[in-house]
């Protein structure tokens, strides 16, 4: 069975013609002819599709498995890459193409040559598609190749094998780059995604709060598993604990209350940035540890002794370099 | 319905998803009425494509679309003040008038509607509008989605009809009013905003739970016994839950607090982990049958919450003395040190969990 898709990425804008090969399709920009082919409820408005230049993930594909449907497949291509540019060390506030339209051309089995369209519209409908994306991202070609090497991290990841939290942070990106997220401007926004960057984080690198053993401080462990496990180097790794445990304890003076939003110091404010890139590169680190989880194994106990002994730290390394291979 | 609104500057502010079971104009609270517009007035602030794409849509409406519930803010601009100048000085506060009108009316009483900032405004001025278009302004084209939630249902019985009227929403509107007057922090509107993000438009129930368990965490420091710098709390989730519910008059809560609380505890938390630990496909449906209750939940002890701080900010010399705490203490740590006096029965913390403005 033949699968074609053509899913509309909000917020891309590609430096250069396209056409780059991530997974089993290529980023491409639609002439308005074969777009209104797939969709002529804007018919008229070609002024302004051709100034908006959307990019699109297309692709076809023959599937094997006759029981699946096309559908699953493509819209976790989809979601696939969509992750992948979120994880960019850029951390673009990218929103999925699921907010968009996702154009599917399927085979209709029963009847030889014939073939369905069915188009899956988000909330933005084709507003962002026509009339420009409201937040624009800039990718080059290098650029790209880094959203490829995400999007091949992530193509062995299975949800119910990894390391607990990864999933749900992964989602935790995904959901604050909705617009509810950003679009109005308010500093709370930037509090916002930042409080639950780190609780994805929290979930990540430390244990469960009611299996916290009674002499475990949260605010300092946080900031030495984060440490241990963004670097191989021990050289400077007290004094990255340390600043990574001031997000933690940011993010504690922002829940409890102790600031008014107004009363963030330009200090503060730096620090709420960290909070994303902090966890994207977490994330990305242990999807590819995650490769050699064995059983139900949890992060936090091999952090913890990471941490407290340089020859831990070096098999961590070790383990993390031959994931990478795999 | 139709109004007298020459010289007048007016924002539309359209609550898809909700309704009003009268014609008539009821007041929030300010200068914020809600009313269904009439249909020649809708006709005149909507954008006239959008208009008559609508209609294309309902063919069965001779008078045209069906207008939403709208809050409308008004504003008495300067005697030559065109729409430009009047919308500069007058236009963020209409905005954030009508941004506590949408909290007010979510504190009040359960059912969705997606806040006007993300679909539309609109500002009116004699026969000029201006529109502050939101990202998901086309997706009422075709009225509301089969899928929304259930809708919020507005009683013209919980609006006042005079100034000097009393009415639920006035209510709740005057004790959001309080809040922004006093000393406003961190931990409530993270929790305000995380309790407006779980009305999220089409969110799975995954989500919406995540956004109501952030606000849990402002507010009670998370579902294990918290740690607050310079304030110990040993008393568990479920028992601090349970003093919340317990101080709200029956008729608010209108459910046994104990069994709420229990029920958050258990089949919250399961949600919770669940979601946390990205197990989410197995918890899925339970998530989407249950995010209205974790909610309902919620909205009781933000109310309250707010009224703390209200009450905290004002009184924390006799508070902090009474419950032996330091009166530079966070407002979390406080509250949190309340409900376990409550819980534990070492003070009668009632009177200040209790609501002095109630919702009803």
């Amino acid at each position: 069975m033949n699968v074609q898709w053509h899913a509309h990425l909000p917020g891309v804008v590609l430096d250069g013609d396209g056409g780059m090969r991530i997974g089993p399709g290529r980023l491409v920009h639609l002439p308005f002819t074969d777009w209104s082919k797939l969709d002529s409820t804007f018919s008229f408005n070609d002024r302004q599709y051709e100034e908006s230049r959307p990019v699109f993930y297309s692709g076809a594909a023959d599937l094997v498995d006759p029981s699946d449907l096309g559908e699953s497949h493509v819209l976790n291509c989809v979601s696939r890459l969509h992750r992948a540019f979120l994880l960019h060390p850029d951390a673009p506030l990218l929103p999925s193409p699921h907010m968009s339209v996702i154009y599917l051309q399927v085979e209709v089995s029963s009847l030889p040559g014939a073939v369905s369209w069915r188009r899956i519209i988000g909330p933005f409908e084709r507003e962002w598609i026509v009339f420009g994306s409201r937040v624009t991202y800039h990718f080059d070609d290098s650029q790209l190749a880094v959203v490829r090497s995400g999007y091949e991290a992530l193509e062995g990841f299975d949800a119910t094998r990894a390391f607990s939290g990864v999933e749900s942070s992964l989602r935790t990106l995904e959901v604050t780059t909705r617009p509810e997220f950003w679009w109005d401007g308010r500093s709370l926004n930037k509090i916002n995604e930042f409080v639950h960057c780190i609780a994805a984080l929290e979930h990540i690198l430390l244990p469960a709060r009611e299996d916290t053993p009674a002499e475990m401080k949260r605010t300092p462990t946080f900031g030495e598993h984060a440490a241990v496990f963004t670097s191989p180097s021990r050289d400077d790794l007290q004094e990255r604990a340390r600043f990574f445990s001031t997000l933690y304890r940011l993010r504690s003076r922002l829940l409890h209350g102790e600031l008014e939003i107004t009363e963030l110091e330009e200090e503060d404010l730096k620090l709420l940035s960290w909070g994303r890139r902090l966890l994207c590169d977490v994330i990305l680190r242990v999807v590819i540890l995650g490769r050699t989880r064995s059983g139900d194994e949890m992060l936090s106990p091999l952090l913890a002794r990471a941490y407290k002994n340089a020859e831990a730290h070096h098999t961590l390394n070790q383990r993390f370099e031959q994931a990478q291979t795999r | 319905m139709t109004t007298e609104t020459s010289g007048l500057l007016l924002g539309y502010f359209p609550l898809w998803g909700a309704s009003l079971d009268s014609d008539s104009v009821g007041l929030m609270g300010g200068t914020v009425a809600a009313y269904v517009p009439s249909a020649d007035e809708w006709r005149q602030v909507t954008k006239f494509d959008v208009w008559m794409e609508r209609f294309r849509n309902t063919p069965l409406s001779p008078d045209g679309p069906e207008p939403p519930v709208c809050l409308v803010v008004v504003e008495t601009p300067g005697d030559k003040e065109d729409l430009g100048h009047a919308l500069g000085r007058l236009g963020n506060t209409m905005i954030a008038n009508a941004d506590d009108a949408v909290l007010a009316l979510r504190l009040l009483k359960a059912g969705w509607f997606l806040d006007p900032g993300l679909s539309e405004r609109i500002f009116s001025f004699g026969l000029l509008n201006q529109r502050l278009v939101g990202p998901y302004r086309q997706a009422f084209i075709n009225g509301v989605p089969e899928n929304a939630p259930p809708g919020c249902r507005l009683s013209i019985g919980e609006l006042a009809r005079s100034q000097d009227q009393a009415a639920p929403t006035k209510n709740v509107w005057r004790l959001i009013q309080q809040y922004r007057k006093v000393k406003p922090h961190a931990s409530a509107d993270i929790a305000i905003e995380n309790f407006h993000r779980s009305y999220g438009y089409q969110l799975p129930g995954t989500q919406r739970a995540v956004f109501l368990f952030m606000v849990l965490d402002a507010m009670l420091g998370g579902m294990s016994v918290p740690r607050f710098r310079g304030v110990e709390i040993t008393c568990p989730f479920r028992a601090r839950i349970t003093a919340a519910l317990q101080t709200l008059p029956h008729a608010e809560a209108g459910f046994d607090s104990n069994e709420e609380a229990s029920w958050l505890d258990s089949r919250g938390r399961e949600i919770r982990n669940a979601v946390a630990h990205g197990n989410l496909t197995t918890i899925a449906e339970k998530a989407e049958k249950n995010y209205n209750r974790i909610q309902s939940i919620v909205r009781l002890i933000l109310r309250q919450y707010l009224e703390f701080s209200v009450k905290w900010a004002t009184q924390s010399t006799q508070i902090s003395s009474q419950l032996a705490i330091p009166d530079q203490s966070a407002p979390a740590a406080v509250y949190n040190k309340l409900l376990e006096a409550q819980s534990y029965g070492n003070i009668d913390a009632s009177d200040l969990l209790r609501p002095a403005i109630s919702a009803f």
